[in-house]
């Protein structure tokens, strides 16, 4: 019996996964607070609760996300791009997939894998706010929607505006622009979707778009923006039922395997 | 006979009034609201009351900025490219590149020896390094922004900013306060940021003499100080480097034909505007 934790510490929220041989036994999500580790270790105690488990009981933990150096509960540390990898093979096992598409709080990545599911090329954005999840959250601030309605809200949009400027900044204000000129909330819902589905269809053709295509991350929750990126990249979407925890997921795994190769290795 | 330019920023919107030998005889600033007409128009009226001159002086009327198309009172609306060109030779004829500086985007232009505009790189999709993205800073910081180009100025160890992003380098820049570090080395580390940007932007074109840097962001003296230590030309600061394109715009303006002696209705030749619009 084997009992790890994968800890994936974003910019926006941090998630933790508890596995026991192979099966999730808990897992939680918690907004990130001023403080990265003390966040992480509150959803590993969270995650540990829900599954019925002590902290002394998890031999081996992984962290990974932006602040993955900072979690003093992690024994090691893995890239994002290796843990959502690990993670989806696991998570999408019977699918097939080919192509991972993840928006994060303050970054993108579009990571395409081989026949045998392996990496072969990935693209990352986290130098520019546009095309993630903060794209989405700081918009919805300006229309005043709840960034859960967002994608209920953008289903009923007939005709989506289109969002001109690319940079957030910008974006903020034409689309407090819109809202005065009496444009439809949902239509610029929906356009705004577009402009994020748009830089992610471009980020993704520069590696490939093979199918099946995975998506996950907190924004793969709504259906709006599932929609639009469907649209844009002109096939069905595989989406995981909790997308915000595929790479924790992936990290728990990876805690297996290394407590594993810790074990089998001559003392 | 006088001239009269505007240049509608995205923040501010700028007007000079300019006589005839090409003298600065008026200038005012504003900031940009969604009336544009109005502004403009309320601008028009106050350059005229402040050099005495009359409506029927003014021989012409151009536009330049991002709202260039709504000015109602012009004859002529040009792109800031332009306009920044003509602004720039007028006040410093041996100009090579003009660096404009603006609260939305950066631009260069590059001139021939003739003063003739042979190239120019803009970057406008991206507010990283603009005067927007130091609008935001001052704001996270609570440094007005005529400190910005001062108080940095005695740092001995200048903040590296690792985000580019105007909204991930506000965060970057809030976490810095929170634990404690010095609003001076801070300012300092974002001054050299702009000016490495817009240095690199420069540096994408021939720079081959004197360079002029308009704009407002040009009042910011630290940011000068960095740019020249950047370019290896003489880096030349107009007096009033915000208005460098409205003068452009008034230099643009074309000779008005007269109807009757009179000059037509505020409004009256705005059909034209499009169509003489310069695509740059």
């Amino acid at each position: 019996m084997t009992v790890t934790a994968g800890l994936d510490l974003g910019s926006t929220y941090v998630k933790c996964v508890v596995m026991r041989d192979g099966v999730v036994l808990g897992h939680a999500v918690l907004p990130t607070g001023p403080d990265h580790d003390a966040t992480a270790m509150k959803a590993l105690s969270k995650a540990l609760l829900l599954g019925r488990l002590e902290r002394g009981q998890v031999e081996y933990s992984v962290s990974t996300g932006y602040g993955r150096r900072v979690a003093s509960a992690a024994d090691s540390t893995v890239s994002e791009i290796s843990a959502n990898a690990e993670g989806t093979r696991w998570v999408g096992r019977e699918l097939g997939v080919r192509t991972i598409i993840d928006i994060g709080g303050q970054d993108t990545k579009v990571i395409a894998l081989d026949d045998d599911l392996q990496i072969t090329n990935f693209q990352m954005n986290d130098k520019c706010a546009a095309g993630t999840g903060r794209f989405l959250e700081a918009l919805a601030r300006v229309l005043d929607i709840p960034l859960d309605e967002l994608g209920p809200v953008s289903l009923t949009s007939k005709s989506p505006v289109d969002i001109t400027t690319t940079c957030l900044v910008f974006a903020k204000s034409e689309v407090a622009s819109l809202v005065t000129e009496g444009h439809p909330k949902q239509d610029i819902v929906a356009g705004i979707h577009r402009a994020v589905a748009r830089r992610l269809a471009s980020m993704a053709k520069k590696v490939g778009v093979r199918e099946v295509v995975f998506f996950d991350g907190g924004p793969a929750r709504n259906v709006g923006m599932r929609r639009a990126l469907e649209a844009e990249l002109g096939v069905r979407l595989a989406v995981p039922e909790i997308p915000q925890i595929v790479t924790a997921t992936g990290a728990a795994l990876l805690a297996a395997e290394r407590l594993e190769k810790k074990r089998s290795a001559p003392a | 006979m006088a001239r009269v330019g505007i240049d509608v920023g995205s923040l501010y919107t700028k007007g000079v009034l300019i006589a005839e030998d090409r003298r600065l005889l008026a200038s005012a600033v504003e900031p940009t609201t969604n009336d544009v007409p109005g502004l403009s128009e309320r601008m028009l009226a106050r350059l005229l009351a402040e050099a005495g001159v009359a409506m029927a002086d003014v021989e012409g009327v151009g536009a330049t900025g991002t709202g260039r198309r709504r000015v109602r009172v012009a004859d002529v609306a040009r792109t800031e490219i332009s306009a920044f060109a003509w602004g720039a030779k007028l006040l410093h004829p041996p100009v090579r590149l003009v660096i404009d500086a603006g609260g939305q985007g950066v631009r260069a232009i590059e001139m021939d020896e003739w003063g003739m505009m042979t190239n120019f790189r803009t970057n406008d999709k991206c507010s990283s390094g603009t005067g927007c993205f130091l609008d935001t800073m001052s704001y996270a910081l609570g440094v007005e922004m005529p400190e910005f180009g001062t108080i940095g100025r005695g740092s001995a160890c200048p903040s590296s900013i690792m985000q580019t992003c105007t909204v991930f380098a506000e965060s970057e820049v809030v976490s810095a306060v929170a634990r404690g570090g010095s609003k001076a080395d801070i300012v300092a580390g974002l001054n050299t940021m702009v000016a490495k940007r817009m240095a690199s932007l420069a540096k994408t074109l021939a720079v081959r003499g004197d360079v002029v840097f308009a704009g407002g962001m040009a009042r910011n003296r630290q940011v000068v100080e960095l740019l020249r230590a950047q370019l290896s030309h003489r880096v030349v600061v107009p007096e009033s480097p915000h208005l460098v394109g409205a003068l452009g715009a008034a230099i643009l303006a074309p000779k008005r034909r007269k109807v009757g002696g009179t000059a037509p209705e505020p409004g009256g030749t705005a059909a034209t505007v499009p169509s003489s619009e310069v695509r740059a």
